[in-house]
């Protein structure tokens, strides 16, 4: 009978896949964006609930107004849960209003990097407005009933029934709505042909809007139910977002029952696989449950997509222009220079920004090579650089090898990882990429990073300072000599010689298959490129180099933990690029910059020691405003596309603005 | 385009092509999209040093035979045998390394390279070792530079090398397109309706590149709308309807081929121009 009562168990888990995967489908539906940040809006307006709950105060989610005002002693639970719904419709029309009505017609990318930033902004903002209540340890007391209820042999807590009943109810609901509602009808006529619609009368403004609001307070509600079964925590809880996408990918976006029936399934395979964890000891006592998900969209898109894109499916590049790159070595070595010579000037604070940098440029490259120059997708580039790092730390410790061969094996298992998170690329391309290495990371997250043997557990493992012919390159020093200025030149050098290799590689017949790839797969196949090698390699590349800064930012701690390569992390990078420039080798060494905790951060710190705690919402804002306003990033915005002299304009004016949208 | 004119003169063929080994051979060529039926049990060869046409009314299917010897679209049934070689298990770039190398109907250039790259980037075949000495070397000379040349002098457009596509008119894309194939160094250059959208003088002007590839040892099957074009470029016609051949022979008997004219060319037809 424990099998029974696991799966029931796993009912709880599933209603919550299933009511995020739910919302999903309506925003997929309204803005044909796969919204990434749909379980961060749950999360959020869990905070605001719970919080109403506990201290009657309102807390809104907008920088640079006051973050919370008293709005009611004590609230009832209804109460509570009626001011938040209002927060959620509110907060859902204004998601739609600024960010996806704008990016409706814009390219998959763009929508994708912009759901990133919002990801990014919500948890950015709760951990604003709640600082270290932020990682909940609170026990929160839910609405719904959680005594045990006794069936035979069965006691499992009311809420998991509960929960069940609420999302069949609540799928019923949006079923019957979308089939008899004039709403339902209008968004179903949108969804399947928005000029046909408009000229019929429907408004697909309107349409969006009331789906977002939809999609908003089904997610709030999701998680505010649900917050007892899954815990409230912004990243763990954002990231229930990966088997909600599982459980709604194998509908396209589109099935309500399907995402329901499929996402209850999850929730309770995953729970039986706990059981199976006791039972059967031989099973590693690792995250097996985050395998599900992965399993689910891994299957899905294998029995989808095409080696090659079909006739009716080239979009043309969308991406930034990637410009020549023959002045970037000496721009780098210039830049490279400036910041060795301050390296053996400035003080400990200093020292460690420029680290910081040094090793977000990498990062950004990394992104650079897969999403600028070939078109591709990554959200897996932290998992990667991990792996290098702890294969780093076990070659040292347990194979003796010294430094310069510990960390190249490291690295060389972050490329063979890499590629591995990258075989999707060979079949899917865009968002279902996207899907596929973020399931991929998490995946990663929690089989490989749990594996204490690996990782050292909780208390993390220790990289070994390196040090060659007796010369200690490690960072290790006593008091203010820490960061040592051997290994801050070190990593400097090393990033200006990654950004001058990808400034190589693009101006050689690498980088012209790598953009031939990126602008038109089918052509470039008919060129004789093979286009799945190109890909595979370029995969590779962006995987040694994320290896690379995972081995060094593993020196630079010198406790390796788990913490430091998650998935976050990769969203925040592939954002933080996208904002930079992220068809240039430029645009990384300014990404490099911007990074948290880099030169931006010491920058601002020295002039107002508060104000770097904003740096992440301020990026999940500046990155959504370039998302919608400046495709082209900070380095590529003000740079005109390059016109030979002597030659007509009469040919193409519809190709010079801003987003490159090449004929379709 | 009446169905009696069609299932009579599938049998077509042109005694003088049974011998020896084609260029290009495909024997009974089907490809299926669910329950249409895109090209129906096509066999059809090209000479070495032959300028093809392949001819027929829009959705007849010459681009799905095109795509299908290219390997963009799956066969259900029947082989394509190209230079003695059978090539049915070849992905679409080996096809277009092996001397298959087809242009598309819409453009699809690599809108991110210059004319110069576009070309060069069909011309080189590096191996693995090129990602590490493009690490180090990236300026050493590369080996597609004397076929992307040759390319960009073929199609008169070497003013243009360092023009960016979107920079570009229709028509000097439609070129730069034909100059890529050409740089990939085909043996059997494959066009599909490479006039479209050109004005009068610009097809004349194409006619006149075209002209000469056969000179420089390459064959060419062309799929194109402008009869004149075709009639005046071609030693050899075949005619696809409703994914089946229809004719095939030389342009004078085509013009006066009753099937044809039914099908295809319509009923005056003394006029050389058919509506695309």
């Amino acid at each position: 009978m424990t099998h029974l009562t696991f799966l029931i168990v796993g009912l709880g888990g599933g209603a919550v896949i299933a009511a995020l995967g739910l919302g999903v489908v309506v925003a997929h539906r309204a803005s044909r964006v796969v919204n990434f940040a749909h379980a961060a809006m749950g999360m959020y307006i869990a905070f605001v609930y719970y919080e109403l709950r506990s201290t009657g105060d309102l807390v809104q989610p907008l920088l640079g107004l006051p973050g919370r005002f008293h709005l009611i002693d004590r609230p009832t639970e209804v109460t509570a849960f009626v001011i938040a719904m209002v927060v959620a419709a509110l907060c859902g029309a204004f998601i739609h209003a600024v960010i996806f009505r704008p990016l409706r017609n814009a390219a998959p990318l763009a929508r994708v990097v912009a759901s990133l930033g919002l990801f990014v902004y919500l948890i950015a903002i709760v951990g604003l407005r709640f600082g270290s209540q932020s990682a909940s340890s609170r026990v929160l007391e839910g609405p719904l009933p959680n005594e045990l209820v006794t069936w035979g042999d069965i006691r499992v807590p009311a809420d998991r029934y509960w929960l069940a009943v609420i999302v069949v109810a609540a799928a019923f609901v949006l079923w019957l709505g979308y089939r008899y509602t004039h709403l339902g009808l209008a968004t179903r006529a949108v969804a399947g042909n928005e000029r046909g619609a408009i000229l019929v009368g429907i408004s697909p403004n309107a349409v969006g809007l009331a789906n977002w609001m939809v999609a908003t307070m089904l997610a709030g509600a999701a998680i505010i139910l649900a917050a007892p079964v899954v815990r409230l925590d912004p990243s763990t809880t954002s990231l229930l977002v990966v088997p909600a996408v599982a459980a709604a990918l194998p509908g396209r976006f589109n099935s309500v029952w399907g995402t329901v029936v499929i996402g209850l399934a999850i929730g309770m395979v995953q729970s039986e696989i706990l059981n199976l964890q006791g039972e059967w000891t031989w099973l590693p006592r690792i995250g097996l449950q985050q395998g599900v998900p992965l399993l689910v969209i891994v299957a899905t898109l294998a029995l989808r997509g095409d080696v090659l894109p079909d006739r009716s499916s080239t979009l043309g590049s969308t991406l930034p222009q990637a410009g020549d790159t023959r002045n970037v070595p000496p721009i780098a070595g210039l830049v490279f220079v400036m910041a060795a010579i301050a390296a053996l000037f400035v003080n400990a604070e200093w020292r460690s920004a420029l680290i910081v940098s040094a090793i977000a440029t990498i990062f950004a490259l990394s992104v650079v090579v897969v999403t600028g120059y070939v078109g591709q997708i990554s959200l897996a580039t932290f998992a990667v650089a991990g792996v290098a790092a702890f294969a780093m730390v076990r070659a040292s410790d347990d194979l003796g090898l010294a430094f310069p061969l510990a960390p190249l094996l490291g690295i060389a298992v972050a490329v063979v990882v890499g590629y591995l998170t990258a075989l999707p690329a060979v079949r899917v391309r865009g968002l279902n990429l996207a899907i596929a290495t973020l399931a991929g990371a998490v995946a990663i997250e929690e089989l490989v990073f749990k594996w204490a043997w690996f990782t050292g557990g909780f208390a993390g493992a220790t990289a070994e300072s390196p040090s060659l012919f007796g010369w200690d390159l490690g960072p290790e020093a006593i008091g203010a000599a820490f960061p040592r200025r051997t290994f801050v030149v070190l990593t400097l050098l090393l990033a200006a010689l990654c950004v001058v290799g990808v400034a190589n590689l693009r101006r050689s017949s690498t980088g012209r298959r790598w953009l031939a790839v990126r602008a038109n797969e089918r052509a470039a196949a008919a060129a004789g490129i093979a286009v799945v090698r190109v890909k595979l390699t370029a995969f590779a590349a962006a995987s040694a180099l994320a290896g690379l800064a995972g081995v060094l930012s593993a020196y630079s701690a010198s406790i390796v933990s788990a913490s430091s390569f998650g998935v976050f992390d990769s969203l925040v990078t592939v954002a933080i690029a996208y904002l930079a420039g992220i068809a240039s080798p430029i645009g990384a060494l300014v990404a490099g910059g911007l990074a948290e905790g880099g030169l931006l951060t010491a920058l601002v710190d020295t002039v107002n020691d508060d104000a770097s705690q904003y740096q992440f919402a301020v990026n999940g804002v500046l990155l959504i405003v370039a998302a919608v306003k400046f495709p082209q990033g900070i380095v590529g915005t003000g740079t005109r596309a390059r016109r030979p002299s002597g030659f007509g304009a009469g040919a193409a004016t519809d190709q010079t603005s801003p987003p490159v949208n090449h004929r379709p | 385009m009446n169905a009696t004119g069609r299932a009579a003169s599938a049998p077509n063929e042109d005694p003088g092509l049974r011998e020896g080994f084609g260029l290009l051979e495909t024997s009974g060529l089907t490809v299926r999209f669910g329950a249409v039926i895109a090209n129906q049990d096509i066999d059809l060869r090209v000479e070495p040093g032959s300028f093809v046409g392949l001819i027929g009314p829009n959705g007849a299917g010459k681009t799905t035979f095109v795509d299908a010897l290219t390997g963009f679209v799956p066969t259900s049934s029947g082989s394509v045998v190209f230079d003695g070689k059978p090539i049915d298990d070849l992905p679409a770039h080996k096809r277009a390394q092996s001397g298959l190398v087809r242009t598309f109907q819409q453009l699809e250039l690599f809108e991110d390279l210059t004319v110069w790259h576009n070309l060069l980037v069909a011309g080189e075949k590096p191996g693995w070792r090129a990602l590490l000495s493009d690490l180090i070397q990236p300026g050493r000379r590369s080996a597609g530079v004397p076929d992307a040349e040759w390319a960009l002098s073929a199609v008169g457009l070497d003013g243009l090398r360092d023009a960016l596509p979107n920079e570009l008119s229709h028509g000097q894309r439609k070129l730069v397109g034909v100059a890529r194939a050409l740089a990939a160094r085909p043996k059997l250059l494959l066009l599909d309706e490479p006039a479209a959208g050109l004005d009068t003088a610009e097809t004349r002007a194409l006619g006149g590149q075209l002209s000469t590839l056969t000179d420089h040892g390459i064959s060419v099957l062309m799929i194109e709308h402008d009869m004149n074009l075709v009639l005046s470029l071609c030693d050899h016609i075949h005619v696809l309807d409703f994914g089946q051949k229809i004719a095939s022979g030389t342009p004078d008997e085509i013009r006066s081929n009753p099937v044809v004219v039914s099908a295809y060319l319509g009923q005056s037809a003394s006029s050389t121009e058919a509506t695309p």
